[in-house]
């Protein structure tokens, strides 16, 4: 017996599993949405921030820190983060309408330098060219968390 | 089957053994290396197992990174 | 062609990689190919005064990095990193303005500045000269500084020369005056490389002066055994790093200080060779007395005591006063937390006080270190004698000797100058607003957003009868709503100068590029208006502000603050030098008071230490008492409402307002509540709450965390729309004339 959409039998009666299993669905999807609208309140689909009226665009940590966890934690316990570098400084912001140029890897050239000049520039002429900083040193990470300021390791050691 | 065009760039200690591995795999040509750090490679491979080939040579010991310079996918060559 | 498809597409698979080496990589532009050429300065914002390279291409400025040979070592805050937009901004102003009927409409530079002339010197006419005044800057350049005062001390025998330090420094001024008879800083920024301890006061140095909390975490991450203490009754940022965070009730901190002390002696941990050979006891009426009598006054202010006053448990004050007399270099550091207080030159003497009894100090890393707040208080207006009781380099207007030096020094007669000191600033803008004051001269400042009690003196400026003339670069200040006559100046990297920064470093602002439109440099515009004002012209010869600088070190040359060593062409060659610098050859002066560091002190000299500005070269231990604020909270007004900066903005926003990131990243102000507070008033993030004090209300948007203690409510000052000057309290410390904007009672309400 093949069957037919939501399960419809030969008959043309609906069975009995499908209904179920697709109610179910229903009120799962229901029940997440109001826990989410209980849980946060006041804090609505933050993702449409991104697109929608600039002025609100720019806690990006207070966002990501749900969107994005893993990396917002990173950077929030990085040397970055205690210093306050927030994201715009480097990525700019997603409408592009920012004076720095948006980009989720940052150009090394016009954004690094800014700060890092002196040590982009002691490395590069003991190591010759390095472009992507973050091979050895990660961007987001050096985790300054429960030892105040630990001496970070670079990911590789030259 | 695609077809990219790489430069390899290494730690000077390494070149010549990453050039000697890379010789040694068959979907990778090697045309020669500048300044003692880069290689210049084209690798060939089904379209949907590049991106791979390339993830395997930067994992080799004493990469630090690889710059994809050219890519091309042709289904013709397929059946070459 | 017998070459396959297959093989050209290698082929051309790999000229690209060969191409890719073959010429300049992306990366190589370490040649900086964006830009034609960098012009070194110094950021126009706080008082860290990180060095900065201009890039211009084109004529224009594109982008702003780091100067790697000031004392940043090339690092900037975000604000920094991000200055470039400011600079074309629509809202510049490029030709002069003059108010007709309600507007303002453009005018000629001759129209606006002969107005101004003809209003000074009719004012001047009709009511005398205390009837003018001059409120300048801490943002303002040196040279700008010194010639605005020059002009009205010297040019109208005016004293009414103000500027916003006096709401910012004055108590760090006469902290440091009463202490070791001498204005400044003693360290520098060199200490913090060499301290075992940090003692952080009154200051969110992580959003404030960001980059010496830089150097202050990669001190402690050097040396793991360096102590951070942060003492602040909110958990900032810069608590992020503290060893250990001190919360307490706002305003007691004083007695915190004595406690600090009490503990100290008791703990026979004071430097009695350094304070028996080197100190002074004084008491709060000025007599001389002695250390018994010290100890004798701490014993209102022991631990136990200080617990009941300030909340902070006893245990945790011998902590800390442990902590700071046993490690072997300690360095505090403190900026409006301890300045803009009812007592906050007290609050300044008992922190040196720590020093001086345990000796931490003179030494690397041992240092009672104010933090400037603007880049320029130190350079330009406590230095050059910009305020209404000073004369160029740490002169007094009361003492006659002072005058009459600077009369020769300026080629006028003898006791020409006015012996009276002209108003304070508050008592500035009082005046004005009692019609005492006819005519004011505001340069790069916005009073109508940055005074307290701002509702007072706002109906002040609006008053008919008087005229303001405004120096300014951008239309939507709100000053600019006041003024009479704007002119269009020449912006940061528009025109060279000097900033004097927090560690008496002076640093050259080179010209980077031409101001736009009509906009002159402010120099000028003070010189071809103080000639029109009927000012002697041989007191104004100055084409540039290089001529102002040569003359000010002259003037400087014969006191403690001697630069004659920092000529233009060193400045222009360095990046910063700090003062003394008595020649061309000397490289400035880390530590002062002591021999062998501090060129104002012979050689041979017989004692180690030798606090010059006091008769016997001898510092003071001042008993100061424990005050508590002008307006403490009571049943009425139940919480203590604060104001502050983030790090995002500036001041009153006209800048950090035209970047993007930064806008949006706080495009409004919002009060900051205790979580256990806002859950009892049922006050959630993003809430409406009424702030009412007793001079004006306003409704923000409620920010909920941990950072402000109970009952304690913060407000950040840089939003034009919610101005939260508006409710604070202009009460001032009778001293220094400093308002205590970090205090008053509010109380709060959800809507």
């Amino acid at each position: 017996m093949k069957l037919g959409f939501l399960g419809a039998t030969e008959g043309g009666r609906i069975g009995k599993w499908p209904i179920i299993i697709l109610a179910g669905m229903v009120i799962a999807v229901v029940a997440f949405l109001t826990y989410i609208n209980v849980a946060f309140p006041r804090v609505k689909c933050e993702y449409a921030k991104h697109l929608k009226s600039p002025d609100t665009a720019s806690d990006c940590y207070a966002c990501h820190l749900k969107a994005t966890p893993k990396v917002a934690q990173d950077w929030y316990e990085s040397k970055h983060g205690v210093m306050l570098v927030k994201c715009f400084v480097c990525h700019g912001q997603p409408d592009g309408k920012g004076s720095v140029p948006y980009a989720v890897n940052p150009d090394v050239n016009t954004t690094c330098r800014k700060c890092h000049d002196p040590s982009i520039k002691k490395m590069e002429k003991k190591y010759g060219l390095k472009l992507e900083c973050n091979s050895c040193h990660p961007f987001h990470q050096n985790s300054i968390h429960h030892k105040a300021y630990v001496k970070p390791v670079a990911k590789r050691k030259i | 089957m695609a077809i990219a065009g790489l430069l390899v760039h290494t730690l000077k200690e390494n070149l010549q053994d990453v050039e000697r591995q890379l010789d040694s795999m068959p979907e990778m040509t090697t045309y020669g290396t500048s300044e003692d750090q880069y290689i210049i490679v084209v690798a060939e491979a089904p379209s949907e197992e590049m991106e791979k080939r390339v993830e395997k040579i930067k994992k080799l010991d004493g990469v630090l990174t690889i710059y994809t310079t050219f890519v091309t996918v042709e289904d013709e060559l397929e059946d070459e | 062609m017998d070459i396959t498809r297959r093989e050209f597409l290698k082929y051309t698979a790999a000229s690209s990689a060969f191409m890719a080496i073959g010429g300049p990589l992306a990366f190589a532009a370490s040649k900086d190919q964006t830009v034609d050429h960098w012009v070194k300065g110094v950021c126009r914002f706080c008082g860290t005064g990180c060095g900065v390279m201009v890039g211009v291409k084109n004529k224009k400025v594109v982008t702003v990095k780091g100067d790697p040979n000031n004392h940043n070592a090339g690092f900037l805050c975000l604000k920094g990193a991000l200055m470039t937009p400011i600079i074309y901004a629509k809202e510049r102003i490029t030709e002069p303005l003059i108010r007709k009927n309600g507007k303002l409409v453009p005018a000629t530079w001759d129209e606006a500045l002969n107005l101004t002339a003809s209003k000074f010197k009719e004012a001047i006419k009709k009511y005398g000269p205390t009837s003018v005044a001059y409120y300048g800057s801490g943002q303002a350049l040196t040279e700008e500084t010194y010639l605005a005062s020059k002009i009205f001390k010297a040019g109208l025998k005016c004293n009414n020369v103000e500027g916003n330090p006096r709401l910012c420094m004055a108590s760090a001024v006469g902290g440091y005056v009463t202490t070791y008879g001498k204005d400044e800083p003693c360290g520098s920024y060199d200490d913090i490389n060499a301290a075992t301890c940090f003692f952080i006061i009154g200051s969110n140095t992580s959003e404030c002066h960001p980059i010496i909390f830089k150097k202050i975490a990669a001190r402690k991450q050097a040396d793991p055994n360096v102590k951070v203490i942060v003492v602040d009754p909110r958990k900032t940022n810069t608590a992020r790093i503290a060893d250990i965070h001190v919360s307490f009730k706002p305003g007691t901190d004083l007695a915190i200080l004595n406690a600090m002390a009490y503990v100290i002696i008791e703990e026979e941990l004071d430097n009695y060779r350094f304070h028996s050979k080197y100190v002074n006891f004084m008491d709060n009426q000025k007599n001389k007395r002695t250390f018994e009598d010290y100890k004798k006054f701490l014993e209102d202010y022991t631990p136990e005591k200080v617990e009941k006053i300030s909340g902070v448990p006893a245990e945790t004050i011998r902590k800390i006063a442990k902590i700071f007399a046993e490690s072997s270099a300690t360095m505090s550091l403190w900026t409006m937390g301890i300045n803009q207080r009812i007592r906050g030159v007290w609050a300044n003497n008992l922190i040196s006080n720590l020093h001086l009894l345990t000796g931490h100090i003179g030494k690397p890393g041992a240092t009672p270190f104010s933090l400037t707040g603007q880049p320029n208080a130190c350079g330009g207006v406590r230095d050059t004698g910009g305020l209404s009781h000073l004369l160029p380099a740490g002169r007094l207007i009361k003492k006659r000797e002072h005058r009459n030096e600077m009369e020769e020094l300026w080629g006028l007669p003898k006791d020409s100058l006015n012996p009276k000191p002209g108003y304070h600033t508050v008592a500035l803008f009082k005046a004005l607003g009692e019609g005492k004051i006819k005519a004011l001269l505001i340069l790069c400042t916005n009073p109508a957003q940055s005074l307290p009690n701002v509702n007072k003196y706002r109906k002040a400026m609006a008053r008919k009868d008087n005229f303001i003339a405004l120096i300014e670069c951008f239309r939507d200040a709100e000053t600019v709503k006041f003024a009479d006559v704007v002119f269009p100046a020449a912006f940061w990297c528009e025109r060279e100068g000097v900033y004097g920064c927090s560690e008496r470093r002076y640093s050259l602002i080179g010209k980077a590029i031409d101001p736009p439109g009509k906009c002159r440099p402010t120099v000028n515009i003070l010189v071809d208006l103080a000639v029109r004002m009927g000012v002697d012209p041989k007191l104004v010869p100055f084409k540039n502000s290089a001529d102002v600088w040569d003359e000010w070190r002259k003037v400087a040359r014969p006191t403690p603050y001697n630069f004659w060593g920092i000529t233009r062409e060193r400045l222009r060659k360095e990046s910063g030098i700090r003062w003394p610098c008595p020649t061309e050859d000397h490289p400035g002066t880390r530590i002062r008071y002591v021999r062998g560091e501090d060129p104002n002190i012979p050689k041979d000299y017989k004692h180690k230490y030798f606090f010059y500005g006091k008769p016997d070269g001898k510092a003071v231990i001042w008993f100061r008492p424990y005050k508590g604020p002008a307006e403490a909270p009571d049943k009425d007004y139940p919480f203590v409402l604060t104001t502050g900066r983030v790090i995002d903005h500036w001041h009153t926003g006209t800048m950090t307002m035209k970047v993007p990131e930064l806008r949006r990243s706080f495009p409004n102000a919002y009060v900051e509540i205790n979580e256990k507070d806002a859950k009892k008033m049922g006050i959630q993030n993003g809430d409406r709450v009424l702030l009412e004090t007793r001079r004006d209300k306003m409704v923000f948007p409620a920010r909920v965390s941990d950072v402000c203690r109970p009952g304690l409510v913060f407000v950040p000052w840089f939003d034009v729309n919610l101005m939260i000057n508006k409710l604070t309290k202009d009460a001032f410390d009778p001293g220094s004339k400093q308002p205590e904007f970090k205090i008053c009672a509010v109380r709060i309400k959800k809507v």
